[in-house]
């Protein structure tokens, strides 16, 4: 044992303790060699012995050593090179190496420092000397492996609470509501992204009678664990009232909902957390929906001419001020009509630059709201919301609730549900959309030489547009969106090219494909039976019919 | 701190910063609460250079309204950009505040309380 540590002793000076490690001693001279032993021996450590470089490296592949002393000029393998040998591999455990020297080595040394020698020593080395160099090698040692264990228990802790955050998150989608059909001409469109995987948006939805729906969204202030706690508490707390009211077959006017959780959850209570919140009720039967507004984003209505409601009038958060009161509003809704609920999450999405994407942005979309289905519609503002946010993680929670009121006596076809998708044409998202629809066909059970057709003309087509995108400055600006229905005779993919409808860029060109395209086109006729190609305004749609053969 | 202050005889101006969110929002809360407990509860909050709230940037202004409310003190606001100006309309709270754009006017007004 050596009796060269410093009180008190701190976590790295445990291998100091001699017999912890063990030395390894590299020398062709069996006298030097041994007489070093010797001494390394009498310091305490465990000690073996190697004749050359060569011989060292099947010994440590034999047993670890954590110290080495190695002789600079060997046969076989010198130290220089077992230095070299010992650096290139995580197999050896970094071991900290002592050289050897003679006096008249100096370049030697520098070389064998250079090659990864941690110290060195002349000889004859002197027992003083060696015990003093061995301790510091032992010292690093011990420092290194309290760091190592000291991240990999953070590195543990860290995976921990990643899991569990995960687990949460998994939890906060499970009572997400899922795209659906809320009726037979009213279809629900749903997006939920949370900053930290949770965060404190919460929505649902309840029928309280045939024809009626009644959906709310909330929004706990701040976002992250606490927030997403209290909105988990909230949603069901305001599930259980609804379904108290639905089961006494009485559901009161919304703003006494909004009341009643003014009244149970003060912010006082709560660490000063309010929430805001909107409590909607279609009526397909009266052509209606009544609003409750309470801090909440003001809902979004599109009449089926494209028409958009603007309300100004405001109304407090919840939990706020016990004088809040509330009031139920309501619009029309006729069939064609499109209605949003979003979190504030969603105008205050910033772009690289700092800049929010603001409401006027999402209503520029909404515009085209009378022409899509919920789901594009849907699709549409989270693609907007992508483009603007590029790379940028969001700064708050975003969730949407959007619902579209077919016209009646179900003009679209309600299965089987196409498969959609909207993308930014790179070459990373090609790639995507293709494994997608490949999924997509496999549910099909298309036949195979069908879906190899659709696959390749969808890449060449795809392709193009990734490859123009690459070098147009304006590539941000466009979108892809595929739909792909099939029938008993044939499969269609239709692409639309849309272009990103923020106002405060610059209008975007959209891409000539007729014109880019060229050889591709005559490529394409090959695998597809039916091409049609429309230029709208600019923008390009194309349709694609593969015969089932 | 994220906020400076000065003071017109007994009335005390916060410069509120440019972003106002849940990242300096406590920090923020504290440094006004601890004025108000010192008496100090004659506030113009100056919001001019603010041009980006979110719900616990309003929870600020909201502590500040109950807090002055407590003292019988007064707050009020000062020229909010019009990104703020809508947030505040969206939750009525411009209802609870008087919004004065001019500081001389904002200043007569806390003093006059």
């Amino acid at each position: 044992m050596m009796n060269m540590q410093t009180a008190p002793q701190t976590p790295w000076d445990k291998h100091t303790d001699a017999s912890a490690l063990s030395v390894l001693i590299v020398d062709d001279s069996p006298t030097e060699r041994l007489r070093i032993t010797d001494m390394v021996k009498k310091l305490g450590y465990p000690v073996e012995q190697a004749v050359d470089g060569e011989d060292a490296l099947v010994k440590l592949k034999q047993k670890t050593h954590r110290l080495i002393i190695s002789d600079l000029t060997m046969p076989n393998m010198d130290g220089r090179e077992l230095c070299r040998q010992l650096r290139s591999s995580d197999e050896y455990q970094h071991p900290y190496i002592i050289m050897l020297t003679a006096s008249d080595e100096h370049q030697d040394l520098v070389a064998g420092m250079d090659a990864g020698a941690d110290d060195f020593l002349t000889k004859p080395a002197h027992k003083d000397e060696l015990r003093v160099r061995l301790a510091a090698g032992a010292r690093l040692i011990g420092m290194r492996d309290s760091v190592e264990s000291q991240n990999h228990s953070l590195r543990l802790a860290n995976q921990q609470t990643e899991d569990e955050l995960a687990l949460a998150a998994k939890l906060q989608k499970e009572y997400v509501p899922q795209d659906q059909w809320l009726s037979p001409t009213l279809q629900l469109a749903t997006h939920f992204t949370m900053t930290r995987g949770i965060g404190g948006d919460a929505m649902g939805l309840v029928h309280p009678k045939p024809g009626q729906t009644l959906l709310f969204q909330i929004d706990v202030m701040g976002h992250g664990i606490a927030s997403a706690m209290l909105s988990f508490a909230l949603q069901n707390a305001l599930q259980q009232m609804l379904n108290y009211h639905l089961s006494q077959n009485s559901m009161p006017p919304l703003h006494q909902i909004a009341r009643r959780l003014n009244e149970r959850f003060p912010s006082e209570r709560f660490s000063g957390l309010y929430f805001t919140l909107l409590l909607a009720l279609i009526d397909e039967e009266q052509d209606k929906v009544s609003y409750c507004q309470a801090g909440h984003p003001h809902p979004c209505v599109i009449s089926p001419d494209g028409e958009q409601i603007q309300i100004s009038r405001g109304s407090f958060p919840v939990g706020l001020f016990d004088f809040a009161d509330f009031e139920t509003r309501v619009l029309p809704f006729k069939p064609g009509s499109t209605l949003m609920l979003s979190s504030d999450g969603l105008f205050d999405v910033q772009s690289p630059t700092g800049e929010a994407l603001g409401r006027s942005a999402i209503e520029a979309v909404l515009q085209m709201a009378p022409e899509l289905d919920a789901s594009q519609t849907r699709d549409r503002i989270v693609t907007t919301k992508r483009l603007w946010q590029q790379h940028q993680p969001l700064a708050d929670d975003v969730s949407i609730l959007l619902v579209k009121r077919l016209q009646n006596t179900g003009e679209k076809p309600l299965t089987p549900s196409p498969l959609y998708l909207s993308m930014q044409p790179t070459m990373e998202s090609v790639s995507q959309v293709l494994n997608a629809s490949e999924v997509h066909f496999k549910t099909l059970n298309l036949d195979e030489s069908l879906i190899g057709r659709v696959q390749t003309s969808l890449a060449e087509l795809l392709n193009n547009y990734a490859e123009h995108a690459e070098w147009s400055a304006n590539a941000i600006d466009l979108a892809v969106e595929l739909a792909i229905t099939v029938d008993p005779t044939r499969l269609r993919v239709e692409i639309t090219e849309f272009a990103n409808p923020i106002p405060h860029l610059c209008p975007p060109k959209p891409i000539d494909l007729m014109a880019e395209f060229g050889r591709g086109y005559h490529i394409l006729l090959g695998w597809v039976d039916n091409i049609k190609t429309a230029n709208n305004q600019g923008q390009n749609r194309w349709v694609l019919d593969y015969t089932k053969r | 701190m994220s906020v400076s202050v000065s003071s017109y005889g007994e009335a005390e101006v916060v410069h509120l910063p440019e972003k106002l969110t849940m990242a300096n929002a406590n920090e923020i809360k504290t440094s006004i609460n601890a004025m108000i407990e010192e008496g100090r509860h004659r506030l113009v909050v100056d919001m001019a250079g603010v041009n980006f709230t979110d719900s616990s940037g309003l929870a600020v202004l909201v502590a500040l309204y109950k807090g002055v409310g407590a003292k019988n003190g007064r707050a009020v606001l000062l020229s909010p950009q019009p990104s703020v100006q809508s947030l505040l309309e969206l939750t009525r709270l411009q209802e609870l505040f008087e919004i004065y754009q001019d500081p001389r006017a904002a200043i007569d007004r806390v003093l006059a309380a």
